[in-house]
């Protein structure tokens, strides 16, 4: 029952996470177009595009992760996501650019503090991805009645 | 089971989400620069001619979607002064006075004083001295017009009610822009690039 209930928890977490920020930016993909122009990472030309696509593979992916299709690579894929946005946070932070998330909304700068949240949600995402694993060395441990 | 779940949740929430549409627009003021009220796009800007992110916008973007889909009807381009009360913009709003004024005499002598404002920001940025960069680009006869205009009441409350509106419409930061295309809205805060708005304004008009 434990186990379901982190499995539930784990998937509601990364799909919410997910569909609300692909959500966001779907509603206004020109300023997050101005915030990935920010990070000074990707070519001028590639920037619309990108903030017209982003969105729409996050909301896939959530949705994916909620209807628990293929759930351990669409975890995998936003585990990789995830990690490839906190890979472009640290560089920018690291280049001293003052740069908007983009991520939820317009309001937020980036800092350390970003990249802590987005490797928080690593968690669920990882923990769906090795839930097999997980769980069989949990049943193992598990003292038997 | 658990599938089966899934899918109601996610048809909870698309039903949540999707309905979502921009607000409409209270237009009541500003100056056009380019384009009319039947172009498929309007791009509504709040600026102040004293800050830099305005300078680059201006002569980056504005000037070349002006040149290249406003003069066509594509985009309607209307410009609202915003000077900011901030202790680095002392002169902002003198700023803004000319502009509103040199609006009065036509789009070309509005283009031309709005040119020369973001061109010799750092100038007269000093010391205030704006007067003679407008001078440069206007001919005698328009200059002593807008110097006239510039003692007519209506020139600072053409300028309050744009503050007043960018108020409303919580602009927060120069430059900010609304732009309406399709019965949407959509609010931006910050320099947009000629490239990124020139794709964003094809994916709409082709």
């Amino acid at each position: 029952m434990a186990i379901k209930i982190l499995h539930w928890l784990c998937r509601l977490v990364l799909a919410g996470v997910f569909i609300y920020s692909g959500y966001v930016k779907l509603q206004e993909p020109l300023q997050f177009a101005v915030a990935i122009s920010g990070y000074k990472l990707v070519p001028e030309n590639l920037v619309f595009p990108m903030a017209k696509t982003l969105p729409w593979v996050e909301i896939i992916l959530g949705l994916a992760v909620l209807i628990g299709w293929k759930i351990r690579h669409f975890s995998a894929a936003t585990a990789a996501l995830l990690l490839f946005f906190i890979v472009v946070l640290a560089i920018t932070i690291s280049r001293g650019i003052e740069a908007n998330c983009g991520c939820f909304g317009l309001d937020e700068r980036i800092s350390p503090l970003t990249i802590l949240r987005d490797s928080l949600f690593l968690i669920p995402a990882l923990y769906l991805v090795f839930e097999p694993r997980l769980t069989r060395r949990w049943l193992k441990t598990a003292p038997s009645d | 089971m658990i599938r089966k779940s899934g899918w109601m949740i996610v048809l909870i929430l698309m039903s949540l989400i999707w309905p979502a549409s921009a607000l409409p627009y209270d237009e009541s003021s500003g100056q056009v620069l380019g384009g009319s009220a039947n172009s498929p796009i309007q791009i509504e800007v709040f600026s102040d001619f004293e800050c830099s992110a305005c300078r680059e916008f201006y002569l980056g973007t504005v000037r070349q979607i002006l040149q290249e889909y406003s003069s066509k009807d594509k985009v309607c381009f209307i410009y609202h002064e915003f000077p900011l009360s901030i202790p680095s913009h002392k002169y902002s709003r003198d700023a803004a006075r000319y502009a509103e004024a040199a609006g009065k005499l036509g789009v070309k002598q509005l283009l031309a004083v709005m040119d020369a404002l973001f061109m010799d920001q750092a100038v007269w940025s000093q010391d205030g001295k704006i007067e003679p960069s407008i001078a440069k680009v206007l001919s005698r006869d328009d200059f002593q017009k807008l110097k006239n205009a510039l003692s007519d009441s209506n020139i600072n409350l053409a300028i309050e009610r744009e503050i007043d509106l960018g108020n409303k419409n919580q602009v927060r930061s120069t430059p900010t822009m609304f732009i309406r295309y399709t019965g949407k809205q959509q609010k931006v805060e910050g320099v947009v690039t000629y490239v990124v708005l020139k794709q964003f304004i094809d994916n709409i008009v082709k």
